[in-house]
């Protein structure tokens, strides 16, 4: 029985792997996007292990040589900086904490946010109102101006930098959980699993937060690419990473100092944080379509035209 | 309605009070503003009586307290580095940002308008194609660096444009520019689907059986009523573009609002950035009360409540 259980579970995950293989080779955008990202993330996670001696290495004679010849072997293929450091190493190095800062402060504000939505949505009360007119508010109000003041008071670590860019994303899924929950509560499961004397928790963790979750995930997405900019921004600004450390919004803001002889200092570094959030957007919107049972039909139809071709 | 707006508007200033006890805190945790403003071989005696002077010397809480006093009667302290009353500076820097703000969320509401019903009249067209990938391309823009390509393209290579700095028509061009990316993006979709279900109506239906030319039946039937979602994102987009203008503002060198938040920070201006947050906050608040009403004055379902 066990047996038989484990294999008919690896059977539909194969199918569910082949299946969503269908799905997005089917809208070719989202397909490059999702390999884009996935190329992005290796690096991301391995890059370091042979960028980070030539990201370094200072070469005078190099300072600001120009991209697109080989000369110089691969490495400097999009340049040297103003030290004579590879272009491509140092941005190899720079993705990783741009990654890593972004990936962070949605993890932690999805998780938190979302358990406050589900626990104000599902208690309901004054305290839970006033927390999301709060929210609320503080939605309304310029986040970027609020992070330049707390950043500056506390020391721009990687540490604050990910707390304050998780806060300002908070009421997003506060409000969304919140919602979903709201209309979730009502519905007979719930009622049944209450009457069945189901605890509490149970009844928000086990039966509830499943529903929520694809939601949170596809904002999630999106919010990734919306905190990668934040982060770039405020370190575009001078308050976010400080330089031993490298994102690409701060490689933007080093090289706006060298725009008039060499341009591709600011250039390329902007460019990738433009393909990732771009990647990001394409595949959210594809990831909203898959998971809405009235818009997903578009998908799949598509696919199985392809296949009678 | 009245009630709705009775809470609005308490929880607004609820929020105002919030952010002002966050800011009067975190902001004297920043450092002895002394340090910055006298000179390092400055004697003892002379750091007390400036300490005195801006009362820096009392506990946090009793200047708070007479911060909270002097804002009643209207006082925002004094900018430390400008010797002027606080609310002074801010209100000489407010006109530049609200001019910057208005003028493109104009033009991006219009464009958008324009954009969105063009892209819903022929859904899965290639113009709607085209203009959905744009929407998307401009949401992943960084702002700041499109600023900076936009610089080493028409001020550098060609030069066309001034690189920064306020004055004539061509200093505007892109800031302007690069403000509306953002919100244009966003607001083409919300145009095109509120058109969308506009245009599949049966009231389209009727005027286009009526025999209404199309351009009639776009532009005035549908397009009245796809404007009201249109209207609360731009309210939402308000906040968006004073992020915009920070950067924007840092960029090309204008005195606004952004600029002054940031440089006050940099220089311990306490009294100025307490006075831009609760100036900007109380804008952006009022901005948002107001979209309410007009839009409760827009659609005829919530007027006819208001008025039965």
């Amino acid at each position: 029985m066990d047996d038989n259980y484990v294999l008919t579970r690896s059977w539909d995950f194969r199918e569910k792997i082949t299946s969503l293989y269908h799905v997005l080779n089917s809208d070719k955008l989202a397909f490059i996007s999702s390999i884009f990202l996935i190329t992005v993330g290796a690096i991301a996670l391995f890059g370091h292990h042979f960028a980070a001696e030539p990201a370094t290495k200072m070469n005078l004679s190099m300072r600001n040589y120009e991209p697109f010849t080989l000369d110089h072997g691969w490495l400097f293929y999009l340049g040297a900086d103003s030290l004579g450091r590879s272009m491509i190493a140092r941005l190899v190095i720079a993705c990783q904490k741009t990654i890593l800062i972004a990936g962070c402060s949605v993890v932690i504000s999805m998780t938190t946010g979302g358990v406050l939505g589900l626990v104000s949505g599902f208690y309901g009360g004054k305290i839970g109102n006033i927390i999301m007119r709060i929210a609320d508010v503080i939605m309304s109000f310029p986040s970027l101006l609020l992070a330049v003041v707390v950043l500056y008071i506390f020391e721009p670590s990687i540490m604050s930098l990910i707390i304050v860019l998780a806060l300002t994303r908070l009421p997003v899924y506060m409000r969304t959980a919140r919602a979903e929950v709201l209309e979730i509560k009502e519905r007979l499961f719930v009622s049944a699993a209450i009457t069945m004397g189901a605890t509490k928790r149970r009844i928000i963790f086990r039966h509830i937060a499943p529903l929520v979750y694809p939601t949170l995930i596809t904002i999630a997405t999106l919010d990734f690419a919306f905190v990668m900019l934040g982060e770039s921004a405020l370190s575009f600004l001078g308050i976010g990473i400080q330089p031993p450390e490298m994102t690409w919004g701060l490689m933007v803001a080093q090289g706006r100092n060298y725009l008039q002889s060499a341009w591709w200092l600011a250039f390329f570094p902007g460019m990738m944080i433009m393909l990732v959030t771009l990647s990001l957007n394409l595949l959210s919107s594809w990831l909203r379509i898959l998971l809405d049972p009235v818009q997903n039909w578009r998908l799949k139809t598509s696919r199985k035209l392809d296949g009678k071709k | 309605m009245f009630d709705f707006l009775y809470k609005r508007i308490i929880s607004s200033l609820i929020a105002i009070i919030g952010l002002l006890i966050m800011v009067f805190f975190l902001v004297r945790l920043t450092g002895d503003p002394g340090n910055l403003y006298l000179p390092i071989d400055t004697t003892l005696e002379i750091r007390k009586e400036f300490s005195e002077r801006h009362g820096f010397n009392k506990p946090t809480y009793v200047q708070f307290f007479k911060y909270v006093k002097d804002l009643v009667k209207g006082d925002f302290g004094t900018s430390l580095r400008k010797a002027r009353p606080a609310l002074d500076v801010v209100m000489d820097a407010i006109p530049v940002t609200m001019s910057l703000a208005a003028v493109s969320m104009s033009f991006s509401i219009l464009l958008a308008l324009l954009i969105g019903s063009l892209a819903a009249y022929k859904p899965n067209g290639i113009f709607d194609r085209v203009s959905r990938l744009l929407s998307l391309a401009t949401a992943s823009a960084p702002d700041f660096w499109v600023a900076i390509t936009a610089i080493l393209i028409f001020s550098v290579s060609l030069r066309w444009l001034p690189t920064s700095g306020v004055g004539g028509f061509e200093h505007w061009i892109m800031p302007i520019g690069i403000l509306i990316i953002r919100p244009l993006g966003i607001l083409v979709q919300v145009v095109r689907g509120s058109m969308l279900t506009a245009l599949s109506s049966d009231f389209v239906k009727t005027a286009r059986a009526k025999g209404v030319r199309e351009k009639s039946v776009i532009f005035v039937h549908s397009l009245k009523n796809g404007m009201l979602p249109v209207v609360t994102v731009a309210g939402d987009q308000a906040a968006a573009i004073a992020n915009g203008a920070v950067i924007v503002e840092t960029i090309y060198g204008w005195p606004g609002v952004g600029k002054l938040m940031i440089d006050s920070i940099l220089q311990r201006d306490f009294a100025v950035v307490q006075a831009t947050i609760i100036v900007t906050a109380f804008i952006i608040l009022t901005i948002n009360i107001f979209i309410d009403i007009f839009y409760a004055m827009l659609d005829p379902r919530i007027r006819i409540q208001l008025n039965g």
